[in-house]
C-alpha cells in the first residue's frame, strides 16, 4: 500500500486500534479542544457573522460552529458515522492516485449525498432541527475537504507533483492562475478612471480598497469551501462600505464591478482561479445559491475580464499618456520576470530537499491551522487511541506531512518522540496566536489609515467589539463618520 | 415558495438597478434586505391561482450595464428563469442595446421556457413634455410581440408600472412550471456533474482500517 496514504490518512495507520475510544478516554482530547476553542471562535467569528443574516430576514438563523459539530460526531451513537467517514476518506486516497478534478467532484459529491442521508438514522443527527442539521453537514464538509485539501485544490497539488503529472482540469487551474497573474502584471497600473467608476467615488477611497484586497487574500488562509466563499463575501461587503460611502450602493452591478476588477488587479491575490474553482467542485450545491453564487459568478466574471484585458476595454482620457504608461509598466514587468527565472533556478535546487520548516508552513497557511489541529484531534478519535498530545501535531498539517511523504523514504509514520510534538504543538499554537495579534494589529492600523478623523480608542474599541471582522468594522466606522 | 432567478440587463444610464430598487422597497411583501449590498436583490410577490395564494421569490441579478464589460453577462443570465431587460424611451439607441441583449439571450440562453421582458423607462419625463420621448411606444411594442416578450413602458422614479412587471413575471413562470410539473416530474435529477461515471465503493462501517500493515 502506498505510503502516502500511510503519511496522509492517518485513518489507515495502526489497524489494530481501531476501536473508537470510550468517551472518557478523551479527557484530554477534551480538555485539548477546549482551550483551542476559544482560539477558534476568534478566528471563525468572521465567518459565522457573515452567515449570519438579519434577523427578520430568516427565523431559522444558521450558524457555522465546527466544535459543535466535531463534538456531535464524537457522541457514541454517531459511531457508524464516523466509520463511513473514515471508509470514504480510506477509499478516496487508496483507489486511485490522482483523480481528475470532475471525478473528485462526483465523489464527494456522493459521499455528502450519502452522509447527510444517514444522518436521519443516527442519534444526535437524526433529532436536530434545520439549524443544526445545517451545521453538521457543514462540519462534514469541512472535515472531509481539511483532509482532502491536498489532493484536491491544484496548487496543493503542484507541491506534489510536476505539472505535467496532473491531470488536464488540475492543470488548467494552474495554468489559467498563471495567464491571469500575468495579465494583472501587465495591467498592474490601472486607475478607476480606466474602468468606467462611476466619478463621485474619489480616490482617497482607495485604502478601503486595499483593505478589500487584503480580505480577498484571506482566501488562501483556508481550505474549507465555505471558509473560503466567506472570504470572498467579505470582500465585496467592503466594496459595498465604499459604495455607501459615496452614495452609490443602489447603483448594484454598475459600481460594484468596476470595483471587484481593481481589487483583483491591485489585491495581489494568489491561486484566485483555483480558488473559484475549488469552490465550484467542492461546496455542496444546496449550500453554494442565491447570494453566494451571484458573488462567485462576479468574482468569475471579473477574472474573466481581467484574462481577456486589452487596451480596447478600457477608459483612457489621453492616448499618449496612456501608452507611455503601459511601456513604462512593460519594462518593469521585464525585469521582474527576469529575476524570477533566476529565483526560480535557486527554487529548483530548494525543492529537491523539501526542508519547509514548521515554522514556514504555519506562515503559509496561518489561519486554518486551527481548525487543522482540530481535524487532527479528529484523526485520533478515528484511530482510536487515547489522545495524547503527541498525535496532535503531525496529522494536523496534511499538506506537511504529504509533502514529506513524498522525499523521505516510507518512514513507519508514527515514530515522533512526543516531546518533540508537544513542542511543535505549542509551536503551533505560539505561531497561531502571533498571525492573529498581527492580523489584528494590521486591520487597525489600516482603519486607522482609513478614518483620520475618528479618535483611535474608539476605533480600537469597535475592533473589539466587532471581533475584528472587517467588514462589519468598516460599516460601523462608517456609520458614524456620516 | 417558488423560486426564480431574474437577471437584470440594459445600457448603465437605463435606470435598471432603480426599477429593482423600486421594486424591493414598494412591495407590499415584507422588505427584504440583501445581506451584502445592492447587486443581488430579492423580493417576493404573491399570485392567486383560483382561490390560493401562491408566493414567487425573486432572486435579482444586477449585470454592469457599461458596453465594456458586456462580456461579464453569460455569468449572470446563465440558470437564468426570466430577464428584464431594460431601455430608456429617451435615448434612442438604448432600444437598440436591449434589442441586442433580446438576441444574445435567445441565442445563448437553452431554455425555451425563458420569460423575457422588454421594459422602457422613464415614462414620467414624458409626462410634462412629449418631445423628450425619442422611443416610439408602438415600434418597441411591436418588437415585442415579434419576438415573444412581454412588454411596458414605466417610471422608476414614480413607481408606474413597477410592480405590475413582477406581478406578470410571476405569473408567467408559474404557469410555465405547472406546466412543467404536469408532463414531467423527474427531469431535473441528476444533471448535474457531467458524464463523470465513477464510483467508490459505498462507504461501509466495517471496513476495518484497511490497508496494508
Amino acid at each position: 500500500m502506498s505510503d502516502l496514504l500511510k503519511e496522509f490518512d492517518p485513518l489507515s495507520q495502526d489497524s489494530n486500534t481501531q476501536e473508537i475510544p470510550e468517551p472518557n478516554t478523551n479527557t484530554t482530547e477534551n480538555s485539548k479542544s477546549n482551550t483551542n476553542d476559544n482560539d477558534n471562535n476568534s478566528i471563525t467569528s468572521e465567518t459565522k457573522s457573515s452567515l449570519t443574516k438579519k434577523p427578520d430576514d430568516r427565523q431559522d438563523e444558521y450558524f457555522f460552529d465546527f466544535q459543535v459539530f466535531i463534538n456531535d460526531f464524537k457522541e457514541p451513537n454517531a459511531e457508524p458515522l464516523v466509520k463511513y467517514t473514515r471508509s470514504f476518506l480510506n477509499n478516496f486516497v487508496t483507489q486511485k492516485a490522482l483523480w481528475t478534478a470532475s471525478e473528485q467532484q462526483k465523489l464527494i459529491n456522493d459521499f455528502k449525498l450519502f452522509i447527510f442521508e444517514k444522518f436521519n438514522q443516527f442519534k444526535p443527527f437524526n433529532e436536530f432541527n434545520k439549524v443544526k442539521l445545517r451545521n453538521s453537514q457543514e462540519g462534514i464538509e469541512k472535515l472531509i475537504m481539511g483532509k482532502l485539501y491536498p489532493l484536491c485544490f491544484s496548487p496543493e497539488l503542484l507541491r506534489k507533483m510536476p505539472i505535467d503529472k496532473l491531470d488536464e482540469e488540475h492543470k488548467n487551474d494552474i495554468l489559467e492562475d498563471g495567464f491571469l497573474q500575468e495579465k494583472i502584471d501587465e495591467y498592474a497600473f490601472i486607475e478607476l478612471d480606466n474602468l468606467d467608476v462611476n466619478k463621485k467615488i474619489s480616490l482617497k477611497l482607495g485604502k478601503f480598497l486595499k483593505l478589500a484586497g487584503k480580505e480577498l487574500n484571506k482566501i488562501n488562509q483556508f481550505k474549507a469551501p465555505r471558509d473560503k466563499m466567506v472570504c470572498i463575501l467579505n470582500t465585496c461587503k467592503i466594496i459595498f462600505s465604499i459604495l455607501k460611502h459615496s452614495k452609490l450602493e443602489q447603483d448594484g452591478a454598475d459600481s460594484f464591478i468596476p470595483l471587484l476588477i481593481y481589487v483583483i488587479i491591485h489585491g495581489n491575490i494568489q491561486h484566485l482561479i483555483s480558488n473559484i474553482r475549488f469552490i465550484e467542485r467542492f461546496r455542496y450545491e444546496r449550500f453554494l445559491k442565491s447570494e453566494d453564487q451571484y458573488y462567485l459568478s462576479s468574482l468569475q466574471g471579473a477574472t474573466n475580464f481581467i484574462a481577456n484585458l486589452s487596451k480596447k476595454d478600457l477608459a483612457i482620457s489621453n492616448d499618449e499618456v496612456y501608452e507611455k504608461t503601459y511601456n513604462d509598466n512593460q519594462i518593469r514587468v521585464n525585469e521582474k520576470k527576469k529575476q524570477e527565472i533566476e529565483l526560480g533556478k535557486k527554487g529548483n535546487v530548494q525543492n529537491e530537499d523539501i526542508a519547509i520548516t514548521n515554522d514556514q508552513e504555519y506562515s503559509y497557511n496561518p489561519i486554518d491551522e486551527i481548525a487543522s489541529s482540530m481535524v487532527s484531534m479528529f484523526n485520533d478519535f478515528f484511530i482510536g487511541q487515547p489522545a495524547t498530545t503527541t498525535k496532535i501535531e503531525p496529522q494536523g498539517k496534511p499538506t506537511l506531512t504529504t509533502v514529506a511523504t513524498e522525499t523521505s523514504t516510507s518512514m513507519p509514520p508514527n515514530t515522533n518522540i512526543s516531546s518533540e510534538s508537544m513542542t511543535n504543538d505549542r509551536k503551533i499554537r505560539k505561531a497561531v496566536k502571533k498571525m492573529e495579534e498581527q492580523e489584528q494589529q494590521e486591520t487597525l492600523e489600516a482603519l486607522y489609515d482609513m478614518f483620520p478623523d475618528l479618535p483611535r480608542e474608539l476605533i480600537e474599541d469597535i475592533c473589539i467589539a466587532k471581533k475584528y471582522r472587517t467588514g462589519v468594522c468598516v460599516d460601523t466606522l462608517l456609520n458614524l463618520y456620516e | 415558495m417558488l423560486q426564480f432567478k431574474l437577471v437584470l440587463l440594459g445600457d448603465s444610464s437605463v435606470g435598471k438597478s432603480s426599477i429593482v430598487n423600486r421594486f424591493v422597497k414598494d412591495s407590499f411583501d415584507e422588505f427584504r434586505e440583501s445581506t451584502i449590498g445592492a447587486a443581488f436583490l430579492s423580493q417576493t410577490v404573491t399570485i392567486k391561482d383560483d382561490d390560493q395564494d401562491v408566493t414567487v421569490k425573486f432572486e435579482i441579478w444586477d449585470t454592469a450595464g457599461q458596453e465594456r464589460y458586456k462580456s461579464l453577462a453569460p455569468m449572470y443570465y446563465r440558470n437564468s428563469n426570466a430577464a428584464l431587460v431594460v431601455y430608456d424611451i429617451t435615448q434612442a439607441d438604448s432600444l437598440e442595446k436591449a434589442q441586442s441583449w433580446v438576441h444574445e439571450l435567445k441565442n445563448k440562453v437553452d431554455d425555451n421556457n425563458l420569460v423575457i421582458y422588454l421594459v422602457g423607462n422613464k415614462v414620467d419625463l414624458t409626462k410634462d413634455d412629449e418631445e423628450k420621448r425619442v422611443v416610439d411606444r408602438d415600434v418597441a411594442e411591436k418588437y415585442a410581440q415579434e419576438n415573444g416578450l412581454l412588454f411596458n413602458e414605466v417610471s422608476a422614479k414614480t413607481g408606474e408600472g413597477i410592480q405590475q412587471i413582477f406581478q406578470t413575471i410571476g405569473e408567467n413562470l408559474y404557469e410555465v412550471r405547472k406546466k412543467e410539473n404536469t408532463t414531467n416530474n423527474s427531469n431535473m435529477a441528476n444533471r448535474a456533474h457531467g458524464q463523470v461515471d465513477i464510483q467508490l465503493p459505498r462507504p461501509s462501517t466495517n471496513d476495518s482500517t484497511s490497508c496494508c500493515s
